[in-house]
């Protein structure tokens, strides 16, 4: 119990509180609520706070919509008298004109914005404008003539709102039950879903329309809007149902030209005034949820009438004092309570008002996260200090704040000094995170994991404690990797934050991989046990480990430890790490992280399942490298080449071969080992000079013989790879006697005979189709031709792989099943690479 | 704790005050001219004022608020607006019964700046909270039917959990 604080104390406390908590404050007292619904509570609260209210003023002319902000302040800093402001108001940081559809009171704009390079010409819009915040929807699923939108907030945070649209359909009427209705579309847009749905369309009364050109007024989760026949329209955006309600006499007698629907103190009220009258009627509905209406005011509108013209049409109730009226070009708060004309006026250029709309907006400049994701982001992000893995992220939309780092896989330590005032301030400041922290995790738009984690944080520990229980139950499944965003933020438009971090960075920041500690990856690989050794390279030994990534537990990875620690296998390790970051493709193996502690260099990729294509080609059952499986190989490995030979800068691997050709569990390869790239030649220069590096057996001749390296050696590479695939031998054949052979010196008689039969794989059968086959074979051959100039380019490989698997499955499994196992007639000759032969003259 | 001092620099002038347990104090004058209520004291009494009785303040909280006026009795430039503000941060960081009696404290003798860090800070501590725990620490009484009140928090939904 506190202390017995005086009435204006607490004024003075709850005026520097927050909207949320403003909101939950009207629950306090009935004489609390009444003050804090007045205008003198709420210029003091949005002063203190840095809050704006009053309303956005949306005018047409010229088929062109034009907002401006009418604040309701009189401080200096939000007047509409500072140019400063009004430019803060303005919605010039959006690309295209714009269109206000809907406002709320939290601070949310529903936005059409219409942008020449769209397509579809209007495109629907969130947008926090305090904060400079704004998300593309996605556009409604019809595009009749809309009557009305509106939008609700449900709650804060996290941020959920909904959208109804009102539309006309294209049977406007239609009889039901022998009598005719006005048809109405109805359509609902939910932040959770992040979709459009469709209910049943709604039936007016025939003739009956709705005035949708008025904003609709939001209380207690129900929109309201007036329809012509001084009815309201009230639909309940949390049960998705409508209902008509009739007005009391003699109101409903009133033209509704001069009728304003408002809300007063959180419940529907309605202004109006009769022409040349000298009052205004402001009724309200009782309490209890019944239609029942009460006049609350009759207001004299006498001194107003004599000061700014006769009969004024009111656009607003600000809180439950001050009136907006619709004066000539200019805008008048009309603060009827006091007993003198204060009026307060707006000028306006031209004399639209009459035909503007009025947006009652408030918001305050704390930034949210308009798709309702992410209150406490657990990002696994790489703090580059103390290498630490991981931890837990408090993420107001732009900043992180770390608040525990993640050590090994379940202990936490505190990032941040609580003891130091400056943080405890700013851990102040997100006060929903020390009573409930919500952790929504984002997966897809459509689907999302919400959980709630009640931490009453008067303990650091019991933080700790509900947080590690939370994510321990969190295990989201393998499978759905591949559905979650990177660590790092969705892209959220435009920061606020002084920081000068440019858009293009901060992509790439979402990509970068995580520096892991030396004792995590001990961890994870039970100290790099030999029963989880998956492979040796010429450069490290590969081993098989889990991490947690992503929020999955147990996530399988490879852990490439460097075991020679020469300068040649630091330059590997840094040339891979260096590549690998910056490149992003499906045939390109991912690197999720490395590991440069002390003397330990390591690299961590994603597992994959199935080993190397080498290991696929050397096992004795090849039943599941059938011919198909081969070709989607050569296809997935040709196109990862193509990538990195077409990019501005192109890159050369320089070591491809079948060991290097990873298989996931579906068989799509993933070429890995970036420890020899370079970057190829530029500009005039047609090659670059190294040293010759590669494995034998793959080495293009014109490279061994001149060390001139350019992509077609990758070409020649990928040719030695290609008659691996179809014969299904190693690049260099053994023999019995302990010789060895060059595979491209053993094949060449072949190639040159035609001899199909003698190529392929005789683990294949008599399974594959002789004539891409054939084709395959002369690709293969074209590749593997001496002169680089005449070998064709990759994006013309993978172009004619396309056009093989296309036929292979346009015959499909038909052609299989009746090949005949005789060999090939011999007049029937494979066409023969001319090229290659005149290059071989020159040799 | 009595009679503690101030005397650092002789030239200044050096006003006493006595707390509601009776403990006296002395302050320099700039240092308790920070309050209105005193400074409005001090002309009225002039300068054969003998001890300025204030019976609201307890000794503890007066040492508190005295505290706090001592380091504001100057005007601050701008190089040490950052180390004044981090005082400030620190200085309001005290426990809630200590945070109540210097804020009423604050309000008797009428420290406009101290007052508003104050409140500000009373304003954060609330901010995450639920309207019982509000009503609590106001004392405010709930005079709604819960009907009543059931229809206000679905008004104000959104701020709710």
């Amino acid at each position: 119990m506190g202390p017995d604080f005086p009435p204006d104390m607490v004024f003075e406390i709850l005026s520097r509180t927050s909207m949320e908590t403003l909101g939950r404050c009207r629950v306090l007292s009935k004489e609390w609520k009444k003050k804090m619904y007045q205008s003198s509570f709420t210029e003091l609260f949005g002063e203190r706070t840095n809050t704006v209210s009053g309303f956005f003023v949306q005018t047409m002319t010229k088929n062109k919509c034009h907002a401006s902000f009418v604040s309701l302040s009189n401080n200096s800093k939000n007047n509409n008298n500072n140019p400063d402001f009004s430019k803060q108001m303005s919605f010039n940081f959006l690309p295209g004109r714009v269109k206000i559809l809907a406002s709320t009171m939290q601070g949310l704009l529903l936005l059409s914005v219409n942008h020449n390079s769209m397509k579809n010409g209007y495109r629907y819009f969130i947008s926090k404008r305090t904060t400079r915040q704004w998300r593309k929807l996605p556009n409604p699923k019809t595009r009749y003539f809309t009557i009305a939108n509106a939008m609700l907030v449900l709650r804060s945070n996290p941020l959920h709102y909904k959208i109804v649209r009102l539309s006309e359909p294209k049977l406007q009427c239609i009889k039901y039950k022998s009598k005719w209705y006005n048809n109405v579309r109805c359509e609902i847009f939910d932040s959770e879903t992040w979709t459009w749905r469709q209910l049943d369309n709604i039936r007016l009364p025939y003739g009956v329309l709705l005035m949708g050109t008025k904003p609709g007024v939001s209380t207690c989760g129900i929109v309201n809007w007036l329809l012509t026949n001084n009815q309201i329209f009230a639909f309940d955006l949390e049960k998705e149902s409508f209902e008509i309600k009739t007005l009391p006499s003699p109101i409903s007698e009133y033209s509704n030209n001069n009728m304003q629907i408002v809300e007063y103190e959180g419940r529907l009220g309605l202004i109006c005034t009769e022409k040349d009258e000298e009052c205004m009627e402001l009724w309200v509905v009782d309490e209890g949820g019944q239609n029942t209406w009460t006049r609350r005011e009759k207001i004299s509108i006498e001194a107003v009438n004599r000061k700014e013209g006769l009969g004024l049409p009111v656009a607003g109730l600000c809180n439950t004092d001050v009136a907006l009226l619709k004066g000539y070009y200019k805008l008048i708060f009309y603060k009827f309570q006091e007993d003198n004309c204060s009026s307060k006026a707006i000028h306006i250029k031209e004399n639209v008002l009459c035909r503007s709309q009025f947006f009652p907006f408030q918001s305050d400049f704390q930034p949210v996260d308009l798709t309702g994701a992410l209150i406490l982001n657990l990002g696994l992000r790489h703090n580059p200090l103390d290498n630490v893995f991981g931890g837990l992220w408090v993420s107001s939309c732009i900043n992180f704040f770390p608040l525990f780092k993640l050590v090994g896989q379940w202990d936490f330590v505190s990032a941040i000094d609580f003891k130091s005032p400056t943080n405890r301030s700013m851990l102040l400041n997100l006060p929903l995170l020390f009573k409930v922290v919500s952790i929504r995790l984002r997966i897809q738009m459509k689907n999302i994991v919400n959980m709630k984690l009640n931490a009453d944080l008067k303990t650091e520990t019991q933080l700790f404690l509900q947080t590690q229980k939370l994510l321990k139950s969190m295990d989201l499944g393998a499978g759905k990797r591949k559905k979650f965003k990177r660590p790092g933020y969705p892209p959220t438009p435009r920061s606020r934050s002084g920081k000068n971090v440019n858009k293009k960075e901060e992509v790439s920041h979402a990509y970068k991989p995580h520096c892991f500690c030396y004792s995590y990856l001990k961890d994870a690989t039970q100290k790099f046990s030999s029963k989880n050794l998956l492979g040796q390279g010429g450069f490290g030994d590969v081993y098989r480990g889990y991490i947690t990534y992503c929020s999955v537990t147990r996530f399988p990875v490879a852990v490439k430890r460097l075991r020679k620690r020469d300068s040649q296998g630091y330059e590997e390790w840094q040339n891979e790490k260096r590549f690998l970051s910056k490149l992003k493709h499906p045939n390109i193996v991912e690197l999720i992280g490395f590991c440069c502690d002390g003397e330990h260099r390591i690299l961590v990729y994603e597992c994959m399942p199935r080993g190397s294509l080498e290991d696929q080609l050397l096992k004795e059952d090849k039943m599941k490298l059938n011919w198909r499986t081969r070709i989607k190989i050569a296809i997935g490995t040709a196109r990862a080449l193509a990538y990195l030979h077409t990019r501005g800068k192109p890159i050369i691997h320089r070591d491809l071969k079948t060991s290097n050709i990873l298989l996931d569990t579906d068989f799509n390869p993933k070429v890995s080992d970036f420890g020899l790239a370079r970057y190829g030649p530029e500009g005039d220069n047609d090659h670059v000079s190294t040293r010759v590096l590669g494995t034998r057996g793959y080495f293009a001749p014109e490279y061994i013989g001149t060390g001139h390296l350019t992509v077609k050696a990758d070409v020649y590479g990928f040719g030695v790879v290609l008659l691996q695939i179809l014969s299904g031998s190693g690049a260099l054949k053994k023999y019995s006697d302990r010789t060895t052979e060059n595979l491209v010196q053993w094949a060449e008689p072949h190639f040159n005979h035609q001899d199909i039969h003698s190529l392929v794989d005789k683990g294949l059968g008599h399974n594959f189709p002789v004539e891409e086959a054939r084709r395959f074979a002369e690709l293969t051959h074209r590749c593997l031709c001496p002169n680089p100039q005449l070998r064709p380019t990759m994006a013309e490989v993978v172009a004619e792989l396309e056009q093989l698997e296309q036929n292979d499955s346009d015959q499909s499994s038909i052609t299989i099943a009746t090949f005949s196992s005789c060999p090939p007639p011999s007049s029937r000759k494979f066409p023969r690479s001319r090229g290659c032969q005149d290059a071989r003259k020159l040799h | 704790m009595a009679s503690s001092t101030s005397g650092s620099s002789s030239s200044s002038k050096v006003v006493k005050i006595r707390s509601s347990d009776n403990e006296n104090f002395e302050v320099e004058e700039a240092a308790a001219a920070r309050s209105e209520t005193i400074k409005k004291l001090l002309e009225d009494v002039g300068d054969d004022a003998d001890v300025i009785p204030l019976p609201n303040v307890d000794a503890k909280t007066l040492v508190k608020v005295m505290e706090w006026c001592k380091k504001h009795m100057d005007d601050v430039d701008e190089l040490n607006k950052e180390e004044m503000k981090t005082w400030d941060a620190e200085f309001v960081d005290m426990d809630q019964s200590c945070l109540y009696n210097v804020l009423l404290a604050a309000n008797f003798l009428n420290i406009k700046e101290l007052l508003d860090q104050l409140t500000q800070k009373v304003a954060d501590m609330i901010k995450g909270k639920s309207p019982e725990e509000i009503r609590a620490t106001f004392n405010i009484k709930n005079d709604f039917t819960p009907e009543e009140e059931a229809e206000i928090r679905k008004q104000n939904a959104w701020a709710f959990e």
